[in-house]
Order: C-alpha cells, then structure tokens, then sequence
C-alpha cells in the first residue's frame, strides 16, 4: 500500500513582527491508502490548524506535506474536507440535493448521471426524500448527513474530517459513527479524521495518531488490533478497544498535568 | 394579538381611512382656514382634474422612471463597486475615504453646483440620483462579502473554486440579501433625491409641480401630489420587495423560520 | 496591525488619483464653471468665514428641530409600546406618514409657516421625529416579556415601568433610530435652505450659483461633509459611551 498523504518536518507559525506564536513543530505522518486514521490531541493544541495545512488552505512555515507525491500548495484536487461547522459549509440558498452537486464540481460525467449519483448519496445517509428541501429546513443531525454526502459526492481520494460530529447529540452520534464506517467501507473511502474525542478515535480508526501538546508533533501511534467490522456494544467492550482507549487516554492526560505543573 | 384581518394590505386600508376620516373632521371643523386644509372631496376633485388634464400621469411617468432607473443603475454600480473593493482591499479602503466623505452630502447641495456642467435634463438627474444612491447597497455589499463565512470559502476551495467561481457561486449568494436590504433602503433616497432635483431646477415631473402649486396656493393640488408622492414610495418598495423574494427568496423563508 | 495600516496608507492613492484626475479634467477645461481641487481649496480659505457663520445657522436649526424631535417621539414611541390597543391603532398611520420624504412637505409647511425659522424647525422636526419614533415604537413594544414581569413583580406604576423598564431597554434601537435622526437632520436642515431661500448654507450654495462661484459653492459642499463626518463619528462616540453595557455584552 502506497502513502497517499505525507507530512514530513511540518511547522507552522503565526504572527509577525511583535514575536511568534508556534502551533506545530516536527510533525510527521503518513496515511495510506483505503486506510482509516484518527487524529486525536489535547484541546487547543493546533488540530484545526494542522488539518487547514494538510488541505492546503493555510501555508507552512518549514517543512513539506505531499498528497499523491505531489507537494500540497493550495487545496489540491481529489481531497476533501467535511467540516464541524456544517451549518455554516452548506451554503443555505441552495438545496439539499444542489448542495451535493456542488461537491462533484470537478467530477466528470454528464448532468443527468451526476443528479442520480447525488440522489443515490443521499439516499445512503438516509435523506432520500429531502433532495429538494434546503439544509435550514431539516435538523441539524440530517445537516451533517449532507455535509458527509457532499463529502463523499467528490469522489475525493482522501477524506479529511474536522470532528464531524461534534456538535450532534449522543445518539445521533453514534448512529453517524456506524454509517461512516459503512459508507467508508462501501465506498473504500480514505479517511483522516481529526478529533478530541478519544472513544471516537480508537472505534473509527485502524490507526490512532496521538499530538502532544503546542506546538504540537505526533508523539505517539496507536494501531487498533480489531476488525474492520466494529459494534457499537461489543467493540466498546472488546479489551483490544479497551486497551487502545486506556493508552491514549493516560498520555493525553500525562500531557495536561505536565502542563499544568 | 393583532386579529389576522388586520395585517398587512388591510391595516393600512384602515389606516388610511382613519387618517381621511380625521382629516375630513379638522376640515369640516373649520380649524384651520379652508385655503390651507380643504376637505377630502377637494383634493379628490384636484386629483382628477389633475389626471383629466394628463398632467399627473405623464408627471408621475417622468418622476417615476428617472427614480427607478436611477436606483438601477446605482444599485449595479454599488454591487460592481463592492465586488471590486472584496477583491483588492487596497481598493475597498480607499474608496471608503471617498464615500465617507461623499455619503453626508444632500442631493440638494449637489444640484446648484452641477448645473453648469451637466444642464438641466437627464444627466442632471442621474448624477444627482446614483451619487446620493450608490451607497447604501454598496456599502451593504462590501460588509457582507467580508463577512461571508469562512468555512463557506474554505468548502469552495476545496472543491476547486477559483477566484471567480467563488464570488459567483458562494460570496455574492450569500451576500445578497444584505445587498437588497440597501438597496430598499437606496429606493427611498431615490425618489427623494429626484423629487428634490425637479423642485430644485426642473421643469417638469412631480417635484416641480408641487413646487410650483404650492407657490400658486393651489393646496388640494399640493395634497393631491404628496398622496402620488407616498403612493411611489410604496409602489417602488412593493417592485423591490417583489425582485427581492426572486433573488433571495431562500433567506426569508429561512428567516421566517427561525423566528 | 501591521498589514491593515499598510492598506490604509495605500488606499490614500484612490482618493488621491480621484483627485489628480479631477484636476486634470479642470485644466483640459479650464472653465471657471468646473473648478478643480486646487481652486477649491483656494476657495474655501477665500471664503472660510462666510461659510463657518453660514453653516452655524444651518446646524443651530438642526439642533433644534433634532431636540424637539426627540422630547416629541422618545416618550410618545414608548407610550404607544407600553399601551397596546393605541399603538396597534397609530403604528399603521405613522408607516403611512412616513412614505411621505421630507422635502416633499417642504411646500406645505410653507403654506401654513412661511419661510422663517419656524417652518425649518418644523420640517427638520418630522425628518428627525420619523426614524425615532418608528424605533422607538419598535423597541418598546417588542419588550421582552420578562422585563413586564420585573416591573409588576415589584409594583411599579405604569409611569415608573415606562420610565425605569420600557426606555432603558429600548435605548439601543431608539439610538439607531437617533443616528438616522441626526444625519437626515443637517440634511433636511439644508434642503429646507435651498427651497425656502433666507440664510443658512443652502442658500449660500444656491447664491454660490447665482454668482458663478462654482469653487466658492464646492468648498461650501467640503465644509458639509467635513461637518457630516464629525457629527456623525460623535454621535457614534456618544452612543458607545451611553450604551456600554449593551455594547459589552
């Protein structure tokens, strides 16, 4: 399997002339291909920052991250983002449907088959009957199915997830995580996905990246020993998940309290 | 609270009934001189010999039409102004320093000084009305396309948008609604900025007729004109009220839903 | 910080190259009737005290007319929110009244006021009295209801509830409707000048015309703005201070 994003000595620093404030320092990473990975660290150590690098919408300060080989200098194409802010992404004056094929702007083929593959989209969240209803006039939870759709919709190569879920409720949650995972592997979708929840990390992920505190590097990987196929009962109760959970866990709070002393 | 009955179209009918009702009662009171109120019937039979006459309609055509076109043209110039200055902020500033001075000006002080330059007829009217115009939906526009979110921006350039395709398909969408909110508010100071030009140097339109009535002590006349005169503003906000709900339907519907 | 002054300082060339341009255009044609920047500028220092005592009579009825505006509309806007069935009754007439713009009233107030000071101060009065009174109508009669609970919970007669509830919490809007109020004042302060000719800088404009001064009436115009610029960055001033604890929240 070849690595289909790269990130090699990544720093990135803010501000100008009054003194500089470091977020990322030393980063390195590897996807591969038909991977899931997680991303997880302390809050506020420079996550949101490090996926706007690897996206390509903020510049690096030192090093190189590289996508298909190729070095990542503006959003390059067959990458695809599906941000926390969905109400905010979905652009509200078009509908639900409009809105996913907004994300097969660069998709090939003719109008008519990109409407049924949207349709077929939405349909695979679950939203088969709200194609024609616009994204403020259905809940937040059906929000997010959109956001994901249009994500998938762009037949990207590699999908990059900003805490996705975050602002959806418990349950809605965790019926979400499930048809990630499914769509994921029904579509063997690449996916790189950044959060602070260490649960959701270790259950979505073949691969846990854990990122020290700012300015911030990967300090330590965890690989998930269980199968693709995942429950939410029985894979939360599997010791292999247990284990994973306990060792990200203890390091990001080793973090905190070294920060704190 | 209020009876559904009493909304909308209805309640300014009552409204208005109410206020002729008044009216007609200070008149038959005989409170003030019948030379400075005349009743209802008066300035009805003014009005009609006014449009008997041809005088209000082809009055009005002109008034109306140099407001409208005025407002269109200054609302593109506005838009087509911001869109510049979202583009180059060396631009957007720089022009804020021209319409921070330029926006407390009164059409009226404009129209003296323009006389020499541009003569009394059609130039005279369009620099007056956009100069005076221009503003509100520019200055609408810019805030708004500054203000658009950046996840939006940022979900368009992942999917590739360029420079154009971006002010296209998410900046000027989601500018558009502050834009007709300044371009309503641009509609009024239109019509006033016309109606104080005809008064000021015209020779014709309704500006002038007032002016000229009321020098005559033709009162009915002088009512019977700022009724015409209330009647466009709201005829010109129900035209972009009616251009707005096909532009930015989507937003007041999302509006009304929130509320 | 850095890069936000760098385009200000930049921005100054737009302005700059308006007024270059300006320039040329009066030198190409050097008519005593399109002056350029600099003829302005001579003309303001020319005619700087005309002006200054002009535009003091100009702003003294504006003032006025603003003042009484507000002692007029403040407390009828808050009336009419705090009793209902009036309200519901009066909002639809005063929407009315207001399609009609100041200038057009100009002549009928002439026929019942003459040209004097009076009949100024009355039209500046309903230019400034129609933005405060619809904001302010509009404020106190979307009070929120808990603050009505407040004011029964501790017993407040209905004069203590508008003064002590209804019109510290309507301050916001009634100050947008002031802001409105304050500009359309020295506008409408003018126009009044230029249609019912006595004094004032409207009708020095005008006289500026008459005479051919075009320059002369230019600098009166940059007088004007200048003016409006400091009057309106004030008002702003002011409304900052006054309302801080709206502003901070």
């Amino acid at each position: 399997m070849t690595d289909i994003l790269t990130a090699r000595n990544v720093a990135k620093d803010f501000g100008g002339t009054g003194g500089t404030l470091s977020i990322i320092d030393g980063l390195n990473l590897a996807v591969k291909k038909g991977e899931f990975v997680s991303l997880v660290g302390p809050s506020g150590c420079g996550k949101t920052t490090l996926l706007l690098c690897l996206a390509g919408l903020q510049s690096l300060t030192r090093g190189e991250i590289t996508f298909k080989g190729v070095p990542v200098m503006e959003p390059p194409q067959g990458l695809a983002v599906v941000f926390q802010d969905y109400s905010r992404s979905l652009l509200p004056w078009n509908t639900n449907l409009d809105n996913i094929l907004f994300g097969m702007r660069r998709v090939a083929g003719d109008a008519r088959a990109k409407r049924d593959r949207a349709a077929e989209l939405l349909e695979a969240v679950g939203l088969g009957g709200f194609g024609g209803h616009y994204p403020w006039q259905v809940s937040g939870g059906m929000q997010q199915r959109v956001a994901i759709a249009r994500g998938l919709a762009s037949e990207s190569e590699l999908l990059l997830l900003d805490e996705p879920l975050a602002a959806v409720d418990a349950q809605t949650r965790a019926d979400m995580q499930d048809l990630f995972l499914d769509l994921a592997r029904k579509f063997n979708q690449t996916c790189l996905l950044v959060t602070h929840d260490v649960e959701e990390a270790v259950y979505m992920a073949q691969r846990v990246l854990v990122l020290g505190p700012r300015p911030t590097k990967v300090v330590r990987e965890v690989t998930i020993e269980l199968p693709r196929e995942r429950d939410q009962l029985e894979t939360r109760e599997d010791p292999a998940f247990l284990a994973a959970r306990h060792e990200v866990l203890s390091l990001i709070r080793s973090m905190r309290t070294r920060k704190a002393a | 609270m209020t009876p559904p009955l009493l909304r909308g179209p209805v309640r300014v009918a009552v409204a208005l009934a109410v206020v002729l009702a008044l009216w007609q009662a200070v008149h038959l009171a005989a409170i003030v001189p019948e030379r400075y109120f005349p009743g209802i019937p008066a300035v009805l039979a003014a009005f009609g010999d006014m449009i008997a006459s041809g005088d209000l309609l082809s009055g009005w055509a002109l008034t109306f039409s140099r407001a409208t076109i005025g407002l269109i043209a200054a609302s593109l110039l506005g838009i087509g102004l911001a869109i510049l200055s979202d583009l180059s902020p060396v631009f957007g500033r720089g022009f804020r320093y021209i319409s921070d001075v330029l926006q407390p000006i009164p059409p009226a002080a404009f129209v003296p000084m323009a006389v020499f330059s541009l003569g009394l007829g059609t130039k005279l009217y369009a620099f007056v009305v956009i100069l005076v115009t221009v503003w509100p939906p520019y200055l609408n526009g810019s805030a708004a396309l500054e203000a658009v979110s950046p996840v939006q921006v940022a979900t368009g350039r992942m999917l590739g948008c360029g420079r154009w395709t971006l002010l296209w398909r998410i900046k000027l969408p989601s500018a558009m609604p502050e834009i007709f909110a300044g371009i309503r508010y641009a509609a009024t100071i239109s019509l006033v900025a016309v109606v104080v030009s005809e008064m000021l140097s015209g020779s014709n339109g309704i500006g002038f007729m007032i002016y000229k009535k009321a020098f005559a002590l033709r009162t009915a006349d002088v009512f019977a004109l700022m009724f015409v005169v209330g009647l466009n503003g709201v005829l010109m906000n129900g035209l972009v009220s009616l251009l707005r709900r096909g532009v930015v339907g989507w937003h007041q519907k999302m509006m009304e839903r929130q509320e | 910080m850095n890069e936000s002054r760098r385009i200000a300082l930049l921005g100054l060339l737009v302005p700059g190259a308006v007024l270059v341009l300006w320039q040329v255009v009066a030198f190409a044609k050097s008519s005593p009737l399109f002056p350029g920047p600099i003829e302005v500028t001579q003309a303001i220092i020319r005619n700087w005290h005309e002006i200054v005592s002009n535009l003091g009579v100009t702003l003294m009825r504006a003032a006025a007319g603003f003042a009484l505006a507000t002692v007029i509309m403040v407390p009828l806007g808050i009336f009419l929110g705090r009793v209902r069935w009036l309200g519901e009754a009066v909002s639809p007439v005063i929407d009315l009244v207001a399609t009609l713009p100041p200038p057009a009233i100009v002549p009928l107030v002439m026929l019942f006021a003459g040209t004097g000071d009076a009949a100024k101060i009355v039209i500046i009065t309903y230019a400034a009295g129609m933005p405060l009174i619809m904001n302010t109508y509009e404020a106190s009669h979307t009070i929120h209801p808990m603050f009505s609970r407040v004011a029964r919970s501790l017993h407040l007669t209905r004069f203590e509830t508008m003064l002590l509830i209804d019109l510290p919490s309507s301050l916001p809007m009634i100050a947008t409707g002031a802001r409105l109020a304050v500009a359309s004042s020295l506008l409408v302060s003018i126009t009044s000048e230029m249609l019912l000719a006595t004094n004032g800088i409207g009708v020095y404009l005008q006289r500026s015309q008459e005479n051919f001064q075009i320059g002369s009436g230019l600098a009166g115009i940059a007088f004007i703005s200048a003016v409006g610029i400091v009057i309106n960055a004030l008002a702003y001033r002011i409304e900052q201070k006054l309302l801080f604890w709206h502003y901070r929240r």
